[in-house]
């Protein structure tokens, strides 16, 4: 028995995805750690562009991935109940045509 | 039976005068009594002027802990071409009796980086003798106390048998009981401008687990008992890690601090020797402080296809 949000096909992506956000927050807090321990401004940088920048781009990159995927996912699930609600429709037409 | 007594009294002069403090030839070792490291005020460059918590309007709540090393870890440091960090040893001199003739300095160092060891083998180092009173702070961004560097003493760094800072402070010995102790600090004319060090110590009260013995001023008096210990102030230093379990078998390691040789010994034959020149240990470690980074590629090589395909895929329930 699969869980629920596997059988979902967005699912995987979009956990892999909130996934990069909070690996670029970590990056982000292990390179606050790095810089915040030592005085040396040339020893933070390093830290600052690995974690802090490196970081930002990997929450920034997860968010935008999100978006489009949930803006897919929506659009596929809009996509479907368009389909169903025409399965109906014909399936009324044709019910009112057999009733003539 | 007259051996055994004989023995035995040998054995008991040799305990009774292990006890006996030893005129006219005093001395021993001293901790510090107080330790502090200041570093310099940021505000101090501004139009505003230097901010301290003695200029604030108003004083915060709780006291601002300005150090973000471990409690208890002293500090010295140069980066920029400037001096980033110093620190004070006071000592209480006043337990000891007689004129002092000679002191050394000896400063374990801890050079965990985490602790704030940064290239700790090129630090050039100078102590001068403190002038004002030395209070217990740790990363204080107040003034710190005055220091005289009239006659001040390099200090060198020894690698083995662990790593520590030495100085020879004998040309200090005169004006050292006067004085309130001693500033440990970069020493600005031997320091280039792109030079990047920083040391780190002990303090005699620190309590996490990475600490080192507290530095060690080993002096000698004259005309007077002395109660103080005598033992090596570098004796419960970690050793050196042996590179081959044969090493352990090996003749043990010369002390760091000669003792004086004794004046009723009789003359040596000086043996000509050729003095071969020996190359002084650095210790440089080559490496990166977190190589997991390197699989940071291997999970982009990983991830970016995934996304790919998730990206692509028909999302159809």
């Amino acid at each position: 028995m699969r869980p629920g949000w596997t059988r979902d096909p967005a699912g995987p992506s979009l956990a892999l995805f909130a996934g990069l956000v909070i690996a670029g927050f970590v990056a982000i807090g292990i390179g606050w750690r790095v810089a915040a321990r030592t005085l040396f401004v040339p020893a933070q940088v390093p830290a600052l562009v690995s974690g802090g920048l490196a970081g930002l781009a990997m929450v920034l990159t997860g968010l935008a991935l999100l978006t489009i995927q949930t803006g897919r996912r929506l659009a596929a699930q809009e996509r479907a109940q368009t389909d169903e609600l025409l399965d109906e429709a014909a399936a009324l037409v044709e019910a009112f045509r057999g009733k003539r | 039976m007259t051996r055994r007594l004989l023995l035995l009294v040998v054995v008991g002069a040799a305990i009774a005068l292990g006890f006996v403090p030893i005129a006219r030839a005093g001395g021993g070792v001293l901790q510090p009594t107080t330790e502090a490291w200041y570093q310099p005020n940021p505000s101090c460059g501004t139009p505003a002027g230097c901010v301290t918590t003695g200029t604030l309007p108003a004083a915060p709540p709780a006291p601002v802990p300005s150090s973000p090393f471990p409690a208890g870890s002293m500090h010295i440091g140069w980066a920029g071409g400037t001096e980033i960090a110093r620190s004070y040893l006071a000592f209480d001199f006043g337990s000891l009796e007689g004129a002092l003739t000679d002191a050394q300095l000896d400063v374990p160092l801890d050079v965990a980086q985490a602790d704030g060891d940064l290239q700790s083998a090129t630090a050039k180092v100078q102590v001068c003798l403190a002038i004002g009173a030395i209070a217990p702070v740790e990363g204080a961004l107040d003034s710190p106390p005055g220091v005289d560097c009239a006659s001040q003493v390099a200090m060198t760094y020894v690698a083995t048998p662990a790593p520590h800072l030495h100085a020879d402070l004998s040309s200090l010995v005169r004006d050292l009981p006067s004085s309130s102790g001693l500033a440990l600090l970069p020493d600005a004319t031997k320091n280039a401008q792109t030079d990047v060090w920083q040391v780190t110590f002990s303090a005699h009260n620190r309590i996490d687990a990475a600490k080192t013995p507290p530095a060690a001023l080993t002096v000698t008096s004259e005309d007077a008992p002395s109660d103080v210990p005598t033992t090596d102030p570098l004796a419960d230093l970690p050793q050196a890690e042996p590179t081959s379990g044969t090493a352990l078998a090996g003749p043990p390691l010369p002390p760091l601090v000669q003792p004086p040789a004794p004046t009723d010994a009789p003359p040596q034959v000086s043996v000509p020797t050729v003095s071969q020149p020996v190359a002084a240990p650095r210790t440089i470690t080559v490496g990166y402080a977190y190589p997991v980074v390197w699989l940071l590629p291997l999970a982009l090589l990983v991830v970016v296809p995934l996304a790919t395909r998730a990206l692509t895929k028909d999302l159809s329930p």
